[in-house]
């Protein structure tokens, strides 16, 4: 008989988040967390802002400098120092099994705890850092921030990536050796996320009492494809009868989505929520009748991320339009458990939607699909049976 | 008339912690991002004449660019300003503070970061050829 291992995991958030407790990092982190707390085993969390957790955490907070506050780069280079000084004092009075680190921008830190500590060092990589400043913002210190990733990756015992496409692009893109990759694609809570809640006061709320709701959450970030939803509002709200959207998120594409609705006169149909606590995701995503995914291609690479969003859609147990690209494919499958858009299309969105509205038959078949792979493959605490599995191999190889 | 730039955070949870008026209240929701735009920011306070512009946000002590905020307040010519948050907290314009304080300290922040900008290339290089030699 296999003997269940129980762990004390010290989770370490580095990145300058503000107080913002929701939306995608918050979500993973919650996530896992959560699914830690489930099995069994204890987590100590260490952050650079308040998170929102479950209570059984034990939560530290380590700030960023006061004086330092204006140049977003230069911030995180002596927070390398200070916030390494105060994780040692929390490794030697907490004494965990291993420290869970998620990867951030001109960060070394990982590598020089495990140096002082000698702790596994299992390292979350979501994103080749470099990669997202040069293409989806403004990259400062480039050979400075690809050291710093080249030290973290070479130092971890483990990687755990999103996605294949990324571990084939963080291996080429670092040298590293494929199997210190693991491919852990996010996840969902499925007691939180699941079709049996009640909808009636969010619907109540915005005025949705009797309306086809077609549904979005998410950030309003480029590759989110948030803007497809906007240029398909006006023909979507028009065809079919008493239909409303509900978009739920906020980000950097919310003005030029705003935009779009007034041009097209549809302002006054689409609900925009801004950002909401986590726990009223449920509620809002319970409100819909069918919900959208329209995720793009990240500029001329292949799409390499794992968006949470995808998960808690089929959580719900609703019927789901969304783009299938890179290894979302192994999320939907046509008419399986959603019925897949063409990739950069609102005509498509418009056509999906519209064919899942004229047959309720096949939009309750895909949605009861859904919710059976959420419950059995994508539950947060498959990943941490994961990590669990791989501090195990770490261990045997010492 | 008075404009409430919201970075982030709930609009009404900030108004309410901070007693503010909505009656002549006008709010537009900018990410955090386009505060490294400075003709959109300056643009947008002086599209009406706004006797008072607030940017509001979640938690002061977590926010960043809250001196670029009151650069923008200066220049704007808006002397009344102030960053506010969901808790009540405000951090108020002042033209004394600004001129002796917060301007100083930004100026020190520049030169500061500049050191370490060269400070952290040996360093992390350092670290680089030291863990790659291991």
């Amino acid at each position: 008989m296999e003997v269940q291992v129980k762990l004390k995991s010290l989770f370490w958030r580095t990145s300058f988040y503000g107080a913002l407790t929701e939306g995608g990092v918050g979500t993973l982190y919650r996530g896992l967390v959560e699914a830690f707390v489930k099995l069994g085993h204890k987590t100590i969390f260490a952050s650079s802002g308040p998170m929102n957790l479950p209570e059984e955490t034990d939560f530290r907070l380590i700030e960023y400098s006061k004086l330092l506050r204006n140049f977003p780069e230069v911030l995180n280079f002596p927070y390398n120092e200070s916030s390494l000084k105060q994780m040692m004092k929390i490794v030697e009075n907490t004494q965990p099994d291993f420290f869970y680190l998620h990867h951030h921008d001109f960060h070394y830190g990982g590598a020089k705890l495990k140096e002082k500590t000698g702790l596994p060092f299992i390292l979350h990589f979501d994103s080749i850092e470099y990669w997202v400043k040069k293409n989806w913002g403004k990259l400062y210190f480039g050979n400075l921030l690809k050291w710093c990733e080249q030290i973290e990756v070479d130092q971890a015992d483990a990687i755990i990536v999103i996605s294949e496409v990324l571990k084939k692009q963080a291996s080429e893109f670092y040298s590293i050796p494929q199997e210190k990759i693991h491919v852990s694609p996010n996840g969902v809570n499925v007691d939180k996320f699941n079709p049996y809640i009640d909808s009636s006061s969010v619907l109540k709320k915005y005025g949705l009492e009797g309306k086809y709701v077609i549904g979005y959450s998410g950030s309003f970030n480029e590759y989110h494809g948030i803007d497809l939803l906007a240029q398909a509002a006006k023909k979507l709200l028009t065809e079919i009868p008493d239909s409303r959207i509900l978009m739920v998120g906020d980000g950097a594409l919310r003005e030029k989505v705003e935009g779009i609705l007034k041009i097209d006169n549809v302002r006054d149909k689409v609900i925009i929520t801004g950002l909401i606590p986590l726990n009223d995701v449920p509620d809002h995503l319970a409100a819909c009748d069918v919900l959208v995914s329209p995720i793009k291609h990240n500029h001329n690479d292949e799409f390499f991320g794992s968006p949470i969003k995808n998960f808690e859609y089929k959580a719900m147990g609703k019927p789901i339009v969304a783009t299938n690209l890179g290894q979302l494919n192994t999320i939907f499958q046509e008419k399986h458990n959603a019925l897949i858009l063409e990739h950069n299309s609102f005509e498509s969105i418009i056509e999906r939607i519209f064919e899942l509205y004229q047959n309720p038959d096949l939009s309750h078949q895909i949605s009861v699909q859904a919710r059976k792979d959420a419950v059995e493959k994508h539950s947060w605490t498959k990943n941490v049976e994961k990590i669990v599995d791989l501090y195990k191999i770490i261990m045997e190889k010492r | 008339m008075k404009l409430l730039i919201l970075l982030i955070g709930n609009a009404d949870k900030i108004i309410r912690a901070n007693s503010l008026d909505e009656s002549d209240l006008e709010i537009v929701k900018l990410d955090e991002k386009v505060l490294s735009k400075p003709g959109t920011i300056l643009r947008l306070m002086k599209v009406k004449k706004y006797e008072n512009v607030y940017f509001g946000t979640i938690e002061l002590r977590f926010q960043r660019f809250q001196t670029f905020m009151k650069i923008y307040l200066f220049l704007a010519g808006i002397w009344k300003g102030a960053l506010l948050d969901e808790y009540g907290k405000s951090n108020k314009f002042s033209l004394a503070k600004f001129i002796f304080k917060e301007i100083p300290l930004f100026f020190l922040e520049i030169i500061l970061s500049g050191l370490l900008v060269i400070i952290y290339h040996q360093r992390v290089y350092y670290l680089r050829w030291k863990y790659r030699s291991n």
